[in-house]
């Protein structure tokens, strides 16, 4: 479903070119279940731009479903990414003024659904992850739990096949930590592709392939007891 | 959820943050309406002023100081009332109808008017003569005035004493009185009066002028002289000019006749205003311009600001599928209702304070100007749109990786 | 000191007006208090009437400038001097209307009643000559200061009859009681103070009609053939027509009420 292709980006500072990531060739295929793990600056929030469609390549190209992310206009390619890609956050990205209702009506609303439409869906949706009676809430009203499954919520609004994931346990405490792994279990079940950047050895063992990045570069690592090795 | 609802949210939460904005256009756009109603209703009334004064000559006390027309025979000073005879014997071209007055202040039902002596027109019948003694009449030639339709170029209608500047027929025993006049003392035309221990008939109730003329009560000039012991004389003579260029002719040839006077017209007087009016016309357009530093810059700011603070926000929002466009749109809107909301409350500010300082303060009433209005909004918020354009576009510029960073 | 010439005329000018003027129509009661020829004035001559409220400086010196301007003109002018405050004059300071007048101020007046010149404060330079008039141009001040219209005809040197216009005005009884109607000839030498004013050449061919209005406004010069209604058109639109608004001889009138500018 995903395929990465010659892919190199890197940056510039003070004359002194840093490659961020880089790769000849990866496949993520439809419904698996991808953890990306690295020491910090490795180049996982680039690996997620890149496949998220937020961060061009300097050079090679990333397709998605056979088509080039990047080959095509910013509006389209905005477009590809409202229909097909969902993001969860390590800090949760909560718009602050907006409540937990509206906020899951954002992506909805940005999809063009109309608005009677975005109420009931986001409502079902909420309900879903089992704050039904958190609507009317303000982030700063639900606890880090709370928000990370109104952020979860958000995430489903558009029915995504692909959910990018930064650190999504990274900031919750042990019962939403497992009620958030326990949802991406859910999502795989339900045909959907994971991609998580994690820190966290028991979340990348729940996965079903591992990828390790050092310095910008993909090394593949299938077995999930990588992780726990690396961690150790 | 729709864009407005996000605009609406966001900026109820904090109100405080664009008040700085918001403010800055609010008092720009209020000193601007203020300032240009005023000069325009003010220099309205000049013009009024000029149209239907603009023949008219003030003859007065040398030592008078004028600063309104109508008032210029309020001063305490006289000049002997035989100046008008030798006006007329001088038989000056231009010269239509003399009126001389002499003011005193008296009372009515325990109120201060003013007592006005005027010299009614049909004493100066038999003065005519005296021009037909040089036999031919000095026509002003060139004169201006449209052609004479009727045996009167004016009204000498009692009731139409304040537009006439004069009045065909007054008795010694009648007086006309001017609208305040007639409302706080209840008295109407037929009704008589006591001035200074003698009876008088009211012949006339002006119709309300906006003037000093609405609280006088004008007599016969040798009746007031009469009572007032004042002797045969006279506060100002009003000359009226057949038309303005002759009025222009009349002053210098005043005043070498009278040199114990002072000869004004209403040019004169009004140039105080209309240096004035000029002074405030430039004025505001220096408000405008500060209009367009001050509260631009203060929108630019607040923008910016908002801009900054929201960067993660708006990364997250690029991520979920918002486009650059709208992301400016949603700047530029938020821009906007700060504009709306300062340039209306600002004109309605504006409104408030032209029509209270400027019927205090320039004796003119003030009534709202749609299209000065529109103007001053529609300034606002073109001043608000370009302000806010570009942080709006750097906004709209943002890296959506932003919704990664821990900010 | 006058030139026989001048002084020819005025005798001349006297005798003419002792046995009336040919032309000139029966002079109707004024409709206002005028001068007249009445016992106050001189008869056949010019009265200089010096009003005057107090012997001051300035009176006597108009007085002695006076005296000295009437004593060439002895034989048609005399002075008499009236005080305003006494009341025995009360009647004369009204008639001129003098009582406000700069003072002291000297009136002329004709033997027949007009007023011909009045000096206040000091005689002019040129003395009292202007205030001695034509035969004709006293006729016509004194019609004008009773307030009526003066159609004046003055022939040219190719005699004509009388002019349409004047025959028609005399015919109509809308002006016949508030007009006079007088003629002199262009080229009369008497009347050459009168022609320079009118601005008429004293060589001019032709008869003209010069039409007058009270107090002295030259309403218009017409040829000979010129018509009635073209003259009372030329009288309406210098609104000397009359005090009727319904007059079928002007246009409707207009209202002259201008509001001034509404303060406060």
């Amino acid at each position: 479903m995903i395929h990465l292709d010659h892919i190199r980006k890197s940056y510039r500072k003070r004359d002194h070119e840093v490659v961020a990531f880089q790769t000849q060739a990866l496949t993520i295929s439809k419904g698996e279940y991808v953890a990306i793990v690295g020491p910090s600056g490795s180049g996982k929030t680039t690996f997620l731009s890149l496949l998220g469609g937020m961060l061009s390549p300097d050079t090679g190209r990333v397709w998605i479903d056979g088509k080039s992310l990047y080959d095509v206009s910013i509006s389209e390619r905005t477009q590809r990414r409202r229909e097909m890609i969902g993001f969860v956050f390590q800090t949760f990205n909560l718009v602050p003024y907006l409540t937990a209702l509206e906020n899951v009506q954002v992506p909805l609303y940005l999809a063009g659904v109309p608005r009677e439409e975005q109420r009931e869906r986001a409502t079902e949706l909420l309900r879903q992850v089992g704050l039904a009676d958190r609507l009317d809430h303000k982030p700063c009203e639900l606890s880090t739990g709370q928000q990370q499954r109104v952020a979860l919520a958000r995430t489903l609004a558009n029915n995504p096949r692909i959910i990018l994931a930064d650190e999504p346990t990274g900031n919750l405490d042990p019962t939403s930590r497992e009620m958030v792994l326990t949802l991406f279990d859910q999502f795989i079940q339900e045909g959907r592709t994971i991609v998580m950047v994690t820190h966290d050895p028991g979340a990348a063992a729940r996965s079903r392939r591992q990828l390790r990045l050092v310095n910008g570069e993909i090394q593949d690592s299938s077995s999930p007891s990588l992780a726990a090795s690396e961690a150790a | 959820m729709n864009l407005r609802n996000l605009i609406w949210r966001e900026l109820r939460e904090r109100p405080s943050a664009m008040f700085t904005s918001t403010l800055a256009i609010l008092l720009g756009v209020a000193a601007l309406v203020a300032i240009r109603h005023i000069t325009v209703f003010s220099e309205r009334e000049v013009g009024g002023q000029l149209e239907s004064l603009g023949a008219n000559i003030l003859v007065l006390p040398l030592e008078t100081t004028l600063q309104d027309y109508y008032s210029a025979d309020l001063s305490s000073r006289t000049l002997p009332e035989s100046h008008v005879a030798t006006i007329l014997m001088e038989n000056l071209p231009g010269v239509e109808r003399l009126s001389p007055r002499l003011c005193v202040v008296t009372q009515v039902a325990n109120r201060d008017v003013t007592l006005t002596g005027i010299l009614p027109q049909s004493e100066f019948q038999t003065k005519a003569i005296w021009q037909s003694v040089s036999l031919f009449s000095n026509k002003h030639e060139g004169c201006t005035k449209p052609a004479a339709t009727g045996p009167k170029s004016y009204d000498g209608s009692p009731e139409a004493l304040a537009s006439a500047r004069t009045i065909d027929q007054l008795e010694g025993n009648q007086i006309v009185i001017g609208a305040d006049v007639a409302e706080f003392s209840n008295l109407k035309s037929g009704q008589s009066t006591t001035l200074y221990g003698e009876m008088f008939q009211v012949l006339a109730v002006l119709p309300r002028t906006g003037t000093i003329d609405d609280t006088r009560v004008f007599a016969h000039l040798h009746t007031v002289q009469r009572l007032t012991n004042a002797g045969e004389v006279v506060n100002a003579i009003e000359v009226m000019g057949c038309c303005k260029d002759a009025a222009g002719d009349l002053v210098p040839n005043l005043a070498k006749l009278l040199p114990d006077a002072k000869v004004v017209t209403i040019s004169q007087v009004v140039s105080t205003q209309v240096g004035v009016n000029r002074l405030m016309g430039q004025m505001s357009v220096f408000v405008f311009a500060i209009l367009v530093v001050v509260g631009g810059a203060s929108v630019a700011s607040t923008i910016s600001a908002n801009v900054r603070e929201r960067r993660r926000e708006v990364g997250t929002l690029m991520a979920l599928g918002a486009t650059p466009g709208l992301i400016m749109r949603m700047f530029l809107l938020k821009a906007w209702a700060l504009g709306t909301v300062g340039a209306i409350l600002g004109s309605l500010l504006g409104l408030i304070v032209a029509v209270v300082l400027g019927s205090q303060w320039a004796g003119v009433t003030v009534t709202p100007l749609p299209s000065l209005i529109a103007i001053a909004v529609g300034s606002a918020l073109l001043v608000t749109t370009v302000a806010a354009f570009w942080p709006a576009r750097t906004a709209a510029q943002l890296d959506p990786c932003l919704c990664f960073q821990d900010i | 000191m006058k030139t026989p010439l001048q002084s020819l005329s005025i005798a001349t000018a006297l005798v003419v007006l002792a046995h009336g003027i040919a032309s000139a129509q029966a002079p109707v009661k004024p409709s206002r208090p005028q001068p007249t020829v009445n016992s106050e004035a001189v008869e056949h001559k010019y009265t200089f009437f010096v009003f005057y409220k107090q012997n001051d400086a300035t009176t006597q010196a108009m007085a002695a400038a006076l005296k000295g301007e009437v004593s060439k003109h002895q034989e048609v002018a005399t002075t008499k001097f009236v005080q305003v405050d006494d009341p025995a004059q009360k009647a004369l300071v009204a008639k001129y209307d003098v009582s406000r007048a700069p003072l002291p101020l000297t009136v002329a007046v004709a033997p027949n009643g007009a007023m011909t010149g009045m000096f206040p404060k000091k005689l002019p330079a040129e003395g009292i000559e202007g205030a001695f008039v034509t035969p004709t141009m006293m006729v016509t001040m004194k019609a004008l200061q009773e307030g009526k219209l003066v159609l004046v005809t003055v022939g040219g040197s190719v005699p004509a009859p009388t002019p349409t216009a004047v025959t028609a005005f005399q015919a109509d009884p809308h002006f016949s009681e508030r007009l006079m109607t007088v003629s002199m000839e262009a080229a009369d030498p008497q009347e050459a103070k009168f022609i320079a004013q009118m601005k008429i050449a004293d060589t001019v061919l032709e008869t003209q009609t010069v039409l007058l209005a009270p107090p002295g406004v030259l309403v218009g010069k017409f040829n000979a053939t010129a018509s009635k209604e073209v003259v009372a058109a030329a009288l309406a639109k210098a609104g000397k027509c009359c005090e009727d608004p319904n007059c079928k001889h002007q246009p409707a009138t207009q209202s002259a009420t201008k509001a001034p500018a509404t303060r406060r």
